[in-house]
């Protein structure tokens, strides 16, 4: 099993979601996140003030999945969250050594 | 100790445990059926304790029979306590037990607690029990609070009653003199554990004993009815004059119905558990009856009658409660001055709430009722319980003509146009049901709850939060960073903004689109309300769009400037949009604890900022501007009527920038429309027209939009012997590019010749497909032109503006123009890397300013200033390399 944890636009968040449902993904994460990356952030003036925007609003969509599931997953997402501009996000694939649903206790891949 | 087994049932003819037990189990099962089919949440509880009570009154007496005891020994006498004491058993409630014994060696007392406790527990019932003399208890409830508390709710079951009088005498006694202090003490608990329960009665979780509104603000009342009044039953409050026989009637029925819900939660979970937990709410509702064909909404009006009856229950405990207190200041208040100075006529302030001096006053005329909300708006006061009472008497005889008084109108409006304590005086109103009735909207949405875990508060209490929320902004403090404030002071009419956080919502609840709905409700009553028709419109605007601006932030692409364009239109002025970004941000905020966070507050205040310039500067964003494009697009429709399918020609439209429409009229956008039509089958559409009286001609390009473009088009325009005047260069939403030349053509052949049109068609064909290279085309031109210009040796400047555009970095070019001038120009941006969106190329003589808005790869603006530097450097040095003509 392995945690696909994406970085995109928030924006994208729509198409994100409904191309990963087309795909099987059964459920996922989302959590409002703030950073930066190469898009460093930028400033905001209103009547002579300043505003900084250090950290730029995306979204964090996280889910877990079979092995062989990564690859469409992670392409599935980098397509829909893609418009070709700087700030588009990151993906990352990280290990998960067990799943448990709490319900059930059904362990390991069954309970994805 | 008595073993417990069949064979010994018989012994001294006691009763077998096993009838006992059946009797229990036969009672539970008969009341669950019966709570199944709605029995109510009062008499359950009864009738359990009822089961209860004769259980351990069987018990009790096959223990002195298994003793061999007389049937009523001397001194023991079992009392119930706590809930038990109240008759107010549900399914898995604690049994609590106190067990009274006559001081001394008490024969058997160990084997005969055994005899009674056992089985209980083996029956299954949770059993807390005290074993004392009367007079270790009541040593023990004057150092416990908690015991002396359940003392209050102790009822006699069985044995020795004489005893449990004694007994009971006894602490009535204690209580002597302790009232106040124990009341206080009431109050104060009361509080603390409202502030641990989210201090709400609208909580996502209720708890239906601790929370708000919970069972337990009801015991604290009878507690201290008990204390002060003496009185022995919830029953007696009615007739201890401390509630009215129509509050009676309301507190039992929120009672009861909170009892019912309780049984149902103990039922659904198995066990004792008070917590109305959201996973479970749809369930427990349908349990309770609630049922329909969406069960979302069967919860959420289940939520809806939940809250309504804890706000009874929270709302005429605490009277209860601040009354037996008053007892007692009500004497000190007697005994100091007669009557308290008048602060308004019939009106008095004592011990800081507001009272009423002269109690005919809204019977004379109910419009005086509105001073009383004036002084709560002046003074922040709080209402003292009569004056409530009157009120929501008063408010009871609102009728259309009081709604519509011109009196009531004017006052209603100014509690909002002035500043004061709005909030306060609008819970004031909703409190004595005055709002809704005067409000007739504002019923609908009492108590209406959203389920979900978002909205923790129904629609009235998210409401009139919203309202608080924009008066906070009042408040200027002028150290403190929000731009929220500084754009609050900046807005002409704050009263039309503070009604709009009242109505926002109003239309929830309807099905359709709730900022619909709430448009439609919020005409009707600005109208009620006399509001000017501007007035009107701001408000139905605000209502309308509160819902478009929150989804516009978080959704959609702020990069996209014509998606900010096509808002800023539909807002219109800089003044609606600031009270929309308020409106919308109060929302948030008076959602929930967690609904507002910097990461929306980032999004709305970059949609805000970027709309709010374009409003400014005001391009394109007139009323002409906006009918002429509507004139425009409707001929071009009609232009290419026959020509093209008119859903095409929609879309094309819909694709044009707004701005396009500023610069074309109808016949050459349906020329380009054409022109891009075509590109389905070729690489590039050219179009061409004289333009004698300016001398010069026009050349215009369409092709798919791709990186340096620009420079292509016009090296080839160069390499063809044309000189160019001046751009205007497009790029429509749908992938289209459409830049149109004014050319100067420095040669003899005319460029409409076939020959040299063609030529001029094959080179921009080539050099798009990649056949050659636009450089080598421009660098083979012979030119002996130069001639034609006059020398001159004006300074390069290259300008880079960041401030202009929110979308675009600006880069402003002048210099002397020269043949080749804009390839070259548009050649390097190409290289540094930078698309060009719009270009805006014009010639004086021999004076050029060339402005391009140009983002980097990424579609933004360029921030890095060592970039910013480096673009101007390289510019200005290409532009110095071009030879002069001499």
């Amino acid at each position: 099993m392995k945690k696909v944890e994406a970085i995109i636009k928030p924006f994208r968040m729509d198409e994100v979601k409904t191309a990963l449902s087309a795909v099987a993904v059964q459920g996922m994460t989302v959590t409002e996140v703030r950073g930066f990356g190469r898009q460093k952030g930028h400033k905001e003036v209103y009547r002579g003030a300043e505003y900084v925007v250090e950290l730029v609003p995306k979204i964090k969509i996280e889910v877990v999945v079979p092995d062989q599931a990564v690859p469409r997953v992670v392409e599935t997402i980098a397509k829909a969250a893609k418009t070709g501009k700087i700030g588009d996000g990151k993906i990352f694939v990280i290990p998960v050594d067990e799943a448990v649903r709490i319900r059930t206790g059904e362990k390991g891949e069954g309970a994805l | 100790m008595i073993a417990q087994t069949d064979n010994e049932n018989s012994i001294n003819g006691a009763e077998s445990l096993d009838d006992i037990g059946r009797f229990l189990k036969s009672g539970e099962a008969w009341l669950r059926r019966r709570h199944e089919k709605g029995l109510s949440g009062v008499e359950f509880c009864r009738e359990r304790t009822d089961f209860v009570d004769r259980v351990l009154q069987r018990l009790l007496k096959r223990s002195f029979a298994l003793l061999r005891e007389e049937e009523s020994a001397p001194g023991i006498s079992l009392l119930a306590m706590g809930g038990y004491g109240r008759e107010e058993l549900s399914p898995y409630s604690d049994v609590d037990l106190l067990i009274l014994h006559p001081p001394g060696k008490v024969r058997h007392l160990e084997s005969l607690l055994q005899a009674i406790l056992n089985p209980l527990w083996d029956f299954g019932l949770i059993v807390g029990h005290t074993v004392q003399t009367p007079r270790e208890s009541l040593r023990a409830a004057q150092k416990d609070l908690d015991l002396f508390f359940s003392f209050l709710d102790a009822r006699w079951i069985a044995g020795d009653k004489g005893i449990y009088l004694l007994w009971r005498g006894e602490f009535e006694k204690s209580m002597g003199g302790k009232e106040a202090e124990m009341i206080l003490e009431i109050r104060k608990r009361g509080e603390t554990r409202h502030g641990r329960h989210g201090d709400s009665v609208f909580v996502l979780e209720p708890d239906i004993k601790e929370g708000k509104g919970g069972l337990r603000d009801h015991h604290s009342a009878f507690w201290a009815a008990r204390l002060r009044r003496r009185i022995q039953a919830a029953e007696d409050l009615p007739d201890s004059g401390l509630l009215s026989p129509k509050e009676w009637q309301n507190y039992s029925r929120a009672l009861n119905f909170l009892w019912r819900v309780r049984n149902q939660l103990h039922y659904h979970y198995g066990k004792r558990e008070d917590r109305l937990s959201f996973d479970d709410q749809e369930a427990i509702a349908s349990s309770l009856g609630y049922r329909g064909e969406d069960p979302l909404l069967a919860t959420e009006s289940f939520l809806k009658d939940y809250f309504r009856q804890a706000l009874q229950v929270h709302r005429l405990s605490w009277i209860v409660l601040d009354k037996c207190l008053e007892d007692e200041t009500g004497k000190a208040k007697r005994r100091a001055t007669e009557a308290p100075p008048e602060i308004a006529p019939g009106f008095s302030l004592l011990h800081g709430r507001l009272t009423l001096t002269d109690p005919g006053l809204f019977g004379r005329n109910p419009l005086h009722l509105w001073k009383a909300f004036e002084i709560i708006h002046a003074h922040g006061v709080e209402l003292d319980p009569e004056l409530e009472e009157k009120i929501a008497e008063g408010a009871n005889q609102i009728n259309d003509r009081f709604r519509t008084a011109p009196e009531s109108v004017a006052a209603f409006v100014s509690l909002f146009e002035r500043r004061g304590k709005l909030t306060r005086t609008l819970e004031a109103m909703h409190e004595t049901g005055f709002l809704s009735r005067f409000l007739m909207e504002f019923e609908r949405v009492h108590c209406q709850v959203q389920y979900d875990r978002y909205h923790i508060y129904p629609v009235d209490v998210h409401s009139l939060y919203c309202v608080r929320e924009i008066e906070d902004l009042e408040r200027v403090s002028p150290a403190d960073g929000s731009v929220l404030r500084e754009v609050f002071r900046e807005i002409r009419d704050p009263g039309i903004l503070k009604l709009a956080a009242l109505f926002h919502d109003l239309g929830k609840g309807e099905g359709s689109p709730h900022a619909v709905e709430g448009e439609k409700i919020a005409a009707v009553v600005g109208k009620r309300l006399a509001l000017s028709v501007p007035r009107v419109d701001d408000l139905c605007f605000l209502v309308r769009e509160h819902l478009n601006f929150v989804e516009i932030a978080h959704r959609r692409d702020l990069n996209d400037e014509n998606l900010i364009f096509r808002f800023a239109r539909s807002v219109g002025t800089g003044e609606r949009l600031k009270m929309l970004y308020l409106l919308c941000a109060a929302d948030l905020r008076a959602v929930g604890p967690s609904s507002w966070n910097a990461w929306k507050d980032a999004l709305m205040r970059e949609l805000f900022l970027k709309t709010l310039h374009l409003l400014e500067k005001g391009e394109g964003m007139g009323k002409e501007i906006q009918d002429r494009t509507v004139q425009i697009q409707a001929e071009v429709m009609e232009l290419l009527r026959g020509q093209i399918p008119a859903p095409k020609i929609t879309a094309c439209l819909v694709s044009i920038p707004s701005r396009h429409y500023a610069v074309y009229d109808a016949r050459e956008i349906g020329r380009q429309i054409l022109m891009v039509e075509k590109l389905q089958e070729q690489t590039v559409a050219l179009d061409g027209e004289e333009k004698p009286e300016e001398g010069c001609e026009e050349v215009t390009v369409a092709a798919p939009d791709e990186t340096g473009l620009f420079s292509k088009i016009s090296g080839v325009l160069t390499a063809n012997h044309l000189n160019i005047l001046s751009a205007e260069i497009s790029t429509w939403e749908s992938g289209v590019a459409v830049d149109t030349f004014r050319v100067q053509n420095l040669i003899d052949e005319p460029l409409f010749d076939a020959r040299r049109w063609n030529k001029v068609q094959k080179d921009l064909e080539r050099v798009l497909r990649g056949e050659v290279s636009v450089g080598s085309l421009v660098e083979s031109m012979t030119s002996p032109l130069f001639q034609k210009f006059p020398p001159s040796r004006r300074e390069t400047r290259i300008r880079v503006d960041n401030e202009a555009s929110d979308f675009y970095t600006v880069v402003e070019v002048h210099t002397h123009d020269r043949p080749g001038l804009l390839y070259r120009v548009t050649q390097k941006i190409f290289e540094l890397g930078l698309s060009i969106a719009m270009a805006r190329i014009s010639t004086k003589v021999d004076q050029v300013v060339d402005v391009f808005y140009v983002q980097d790869l990424s579609g933004g603006k360029i921030e890095d200033p060592e970039f910013i530097e480096k673009i101007g450097k390289d510019l200005k040095e290409d532009l110095e390399k071009i030879p002069i003509p001499k």
